[in-house]
């Protein structure tokens, strides 16, 4: 993979991105287990296949989904991080509106942004 | 070199997936120190021809913490009498072994390292600026300007060896010793019944066995996958490049973190380089352009007069890496199944230590002492073994 199709940019060269690692859910940690928050933390799926993974373009500051084939390095779909909020990448069987009742709050987006100020999780989408 | 088996039985007392030096290592001690020679090694390519046939050969035990210091310390104790005990040239070589600072923040790590080597018995000194200008009087100290050298870590017993040879010697040793290799052999399952190991499927047929051994480095969440088990690891490549022979000049191993790079100076004349982990995830050993050129101009920062020198080859590994920059070694919730992965950067090394002490493992059904630090378990405990400042260039 040489260049990216960014959304907000256009096809620019890898090196102008950065690798924010697979899109993944965050538990409520304040409805989790110790173990179940230390599997949030630590744990990876490690194995190849199409993963979803955020990307930044470091020079804009812009931050999207991509759905990279891990082994052979070809970015199949680019959404906006907003896609996310709106359940692209759950698990089987879950839904944005499943996983918002479980936590008891409105759906919260689990992006960058969100991790970072804990009180976004508590604004309603 | 090896004995070619036709077919595989039935049934082994313990299976070793992956034919890579730790794999063989262990399969080697299996066979020498604990009498257990019912033993298949399976690999699905050929032998050596992973990790442990891509890494730039560097021996050190200059850890940071306790529990690194003590492993990789055994680890270059059982290395000295390799070559002796294969009756095979290892081109086993100390040379001494610096790890550059160019920062107050960096020279305050090298300190923290030597004292902690120190109080196990491992020759590591903080040295200054003059020291290293004196070892290395052909280094531009103020790399080109702007990552002045202030000091380092200096740590005698560094070495470099044949990697490669490492495989064949633990191979043959095993080999010899009525431990069967396979080839071309991959692993499509596990089979488990009532929560413990009872047999494995390959490519060729299917084996009985209580004990398996998953030594398999960038492959290891595959393995993990066919027994749900959940780790940390993930998978980046790891690229490195030689140079084309010239006479001999450098004779210490050096690295530099800030710079991301490190180098050494093969028997042969070439210079073997190294630098940061490639920055996304990835499955499959191609090389960049972007590397080469990155590390390229990393080392003629260090070394102007290298830049007429051809880089002669490139390559990567697929390196296993954790977020405490420690393996993941011994028992499993599997009973029966025993994992030696999380290598990531830092694996070559620790060969012989990893063979001696999952042989243990394996045999006993305990951790071995050593790697106490190690198990699977510790994410859950939040006890992480945090070696990120001593086993990697470029996080």
């Amino acid at each position: 993979m040489k260049i990216i199709a960014c959304p907000l940019n256009g096809p620019r060269p890898v090196s102008e991105f950065a690798y924010g690692g697979e899109v993944r859910r965050m538990p409520d940690p304040d409805l989790c287990t110790d173990r179940e928050w230390s599997e949030y933390v630590f744990n990876r799926s490690g194995s190849p296949g199409l993963k979803y993974e955020w990307w930044c373009h470091i020079a804009s500051g812009f931050w999207f989904v991509a759905l990279r084939d891990t082994t052979r390095d070809v970015v199949l779909e680019t959404h906006p991080a907003e896609a996310v909020r709106h359940g692209l990448a759950l698990r089987p069987g879950e839904s944005p509106e499943l996983v918002a009742a479980a936590r008891g709050t409105p759906s919260a987006p689990d992006t960058p942004s969100a991790r970072d100020t804990p009180s976004a999780r508590d604004t309603p989408s | 070199m090896f004995t070619r088996h036709d077919a595989l039985k039935p049934a082994y007392d313990v299976v070793i997936i992956g034919a890579g030096g730790h794999g063989l290592a262990a399969a080697y001690y299996l066979a020498r120190d604990q009498g257990i020679r019912n033993v298949a090694v399976l690999e699905k390519g050929y032998l050596g021809g992973g990790n442990t046939g891509r890494n730039t050969t560097i021996i050190r035990s200059n850890y940071l913490t306790p529990e690194g210091v003590k492993f990789y310390d055994e680890s270059v104790r059982l290395w000295q009498d390799l070559s002796t005990d294969f009756d095979l040239n290892l081109f086993y070589s100390t040379r001494g072994h610096f790890t550059l600072a160019h920062t107050d923040a960096a020279m305050r790590t090298m300190r923290w390292r030597a004292e902690v080597n120190k109080h196990y018995g491992v020759r590591s000194e903080a040295v200054d600026a003059d020291f290293v200008a004196r070892a290395l009087p052909m280094m531009d100290m103020s790399c080109a300007g702007h990552a002045p050298i202030v000091g380092a870590l200096f740590h005698a017993p560094g070495a470099i060896a044949r990697h490669d040879a490492v495989a064949w010697g633990y191979g043959r040793g095993a080999d010899r010793r009525g431990v069967e290799i396979h080839q071309q052999t991959e692993v499509t399952g596990i089979r488990v019944a009532g929560g413990k190991v009872v047999g494995v499927e390959t490519s060729r047929g299917a084996i009985a066995t209580p004990k398996v051994l998953c030594a398999v480095a960038g492959f290891t969440p595959r393995i993990l996958d066919m027994l749900d088990l959940h780790t940390p690891i993930y998978v980046h490549p790891l690229q490195a490049m030689v140079s084309e022979p010239v006479k001999p000049w450098l004779d210490p191993i050096i690295v530099s973190g800030s710079l991301h790079v490190y180098v050494s100076q093969t028997a042969r004349g070439e210079l073997v380089m190294g630098a940061s982990l490639d920055p996304y995830e990835l499955h499959a050993s191609r090389s960049t352009l972007d590397f080469v050129e990155g590390l390229a101009a990393h080392m003629l920062d260090m070394f102007p007069f290298l830049s007429e020198v051809k880089v002669n080859r490139q390559w990567a590994g697929l390196a296993d890496m954790t977020p405490d920059f420690a393996p993941i070694m011994g028992t499993t919730p599997v009973e029966g199944f025993y994992l030696d992965a999380g290598w990531g950067t830092w694996g070559f090394k620790a060969t012989p230590v990893c063979g001696k002490t999952m042989s243990h493992t394996v045999a006993t059904g305990r951790n071995h002492p050593l790697i106490e630090g190690f198990t699977m378990e510790r994410f859950a405990r939040y006890q992480l073994t945090g070696e990120k400042g001593a086993a990697s260039v470029g996080h």
